[in-house]
């Protein structure tokens, strides 16, 4: 009953979420409103599941960070987002901690957190640096943060299949997708997921179902 | 409208002779906003009552311990997180309406904040009507939830940091039931939304 909940208010609030009035037109991603019981996720599945995007970006220390070569065969979790946002960003990146203090090594040293900004005139790499240690100061891998000009994260965007964000990146994607070690999202979470879906669903992707 | 705080608007109000007895609304206003600008900056050292409160699953809901009512309206699972950002935060709440006429959230007011403005629920019929901000309604028997990602109070402006444990107070004012007082505890950033509260 939780779940069919959930994924209904999933297929309404994966299209965008922050904090602007701006009313987002972007088509909406291809979402599987049914509910999971049966399938293999807790979290939202993907249908068709979605090929590990390639995109390059700019890292919080300044250096070009190509995604889909850095993260390659790696269980990827992708969030876009601002540090100005005081509502779905925080909490999922600390959603997204929660979840992997509950998993066990090396699976969780073993999980890559990407953070993109859509909101890269603020969001500079000391900024999305700082924010991010409010989540992963005590996990074995920290987490990367992303900016580049607006075209970049706007292409980023794209190439993830989540609508781009509008209103300076504050109306932006709730989608966090991961990706599993062959390279394609079969599942993601938006408000109404818990950090025990995400949890749950971990080793399943990693194992590859 | 009534800026009167402790009772309902009523009609009867203009029969009563008695100066003094009505506030002007400008004083109570301003009388408020001192007392809640001071609230929002105390640290309170108390923590979130409610840790003891049993949860049950009967069909009427059970009054969660933080549950504010006015007249129809009850507010509850009021909290603030921990902000990741040094200027802005979120507060979250539930308002039940047990009458049978709507009413609506129009704005709120935070000591602790410079600026309040309200960021609605997503639209449930239509997508693109959401996360607008601007009035919250709250319809006649129904109850409204500002969770994460389904809309939140929007605190911006920061007059000093939210540590968990610390308490936010929230002037909440709706259309027809008027103005709510309601004390948000602050949780910490990876914690669970407390008893009472959606997540």
């Amino acid at each position: 009953m939780r779940r069919v909940h959930a994924a209904l208010l999933a297929v309404v609030a994966a299209l965008t979420a922050g904090c602007s009035s701006a009313a987002p037109s972007a088509a909406p991603p291809v979402l599987s409103a049914s509910p999971t019981a049966a399938g293999a996720y807790r979290g939202l599945q993907l249908d068709p599941p979605q090929p590990r995007p390639t995109f390059t970006l700019t890292d919080t220390s300044g250096a070009r960070y190509d995604f889909a070569a850095r993260t390659r065969r790696t269980p990827t979790l992708l969030f876009f987002g601002f540090t100005h946002c005081p509502d779905i960003c925080p909490t999922t990146l600390a959603d997204v901690a929660t979840a992997l203090r509950g998993v066990p090594e090396p699976l969780r040293s073993s999980v890559r957190v990407v953070f993109v900004t859509t909101d890269p005139a603020r969001d500079t790499g000391p900024v999305i640096a700082a924010w991010l240690r409010n989540f992963d100061e005590d996990l074995p891998r920290r987490f990367t943060g992303l900016t580049g000009t607006v075209a970049q994260v706007e292409a980023a965007q794209a190439a993830a299949r989540v609508p781009v964000a509008t209103d300076e990146g504050q109306t932006h994607s709730a989608q966090l997708l991961l990706y599993g070690p062959d390279d394609y999202a079969r599942v993601s979470y938006v408000g109404g997921s818990s950090p025990d879906d995400l949890r749950q669903d971990l080793p399943t992707v990693v194992k590859g179902a | 409208m009534t800026a009167a705080l402790a009772t309902p608007a009523r009609a009867r109000d203009d029969d009563d002779p008695r100066p003094g007895r009505r506030l002007h609304p400008g004083i109570v206003a301003a009388v408020l906003a001192v007392a809640l600008g001071v609230a929002g900056l105390v640290a309170g050292a108390r923590t979130p009552s409610g840790g003891a409160v049993p949860t049950t699953e009967a069909a009427a809901p059970a009054m969660p311990p933080d549950a504010v009512t006015r007249g129809d309206l009850t507010v509850s699972g009021v909290y603030v997180r921990e902000p990741a950002s040094p200027d802005v935060a979120a507060a979250y709440l539930s308002v039940r309406n047990s009458g049978r006429e709507a009413d609506s959230l129009e704005s709120a007011y935070a000591g602790a904040a410079r600026k309040t403005t309200l960021h609605g629920q997503p639209g449930v019929v239509s997508p693109g009507a959401h996360a607008g901000s601007g009035p919250v309604a709250v319809p006649a028997g129904g109850v409204v939830t500002l969770a994460p990602g389904r809309g939140h109070v929007m605190l911006e402006g920061l007059t000093g940091p939210l540590r968990p444990g610390d308490r936010v107070s929230l002037l909440l004012r709706f259309a027809r039931a008027g103005q709510v007082l309601v004390e948000a505890p602050v949780i910490a950033i990876g914690a669970a939304a407390p008893d009472g509260a959606t997540s």
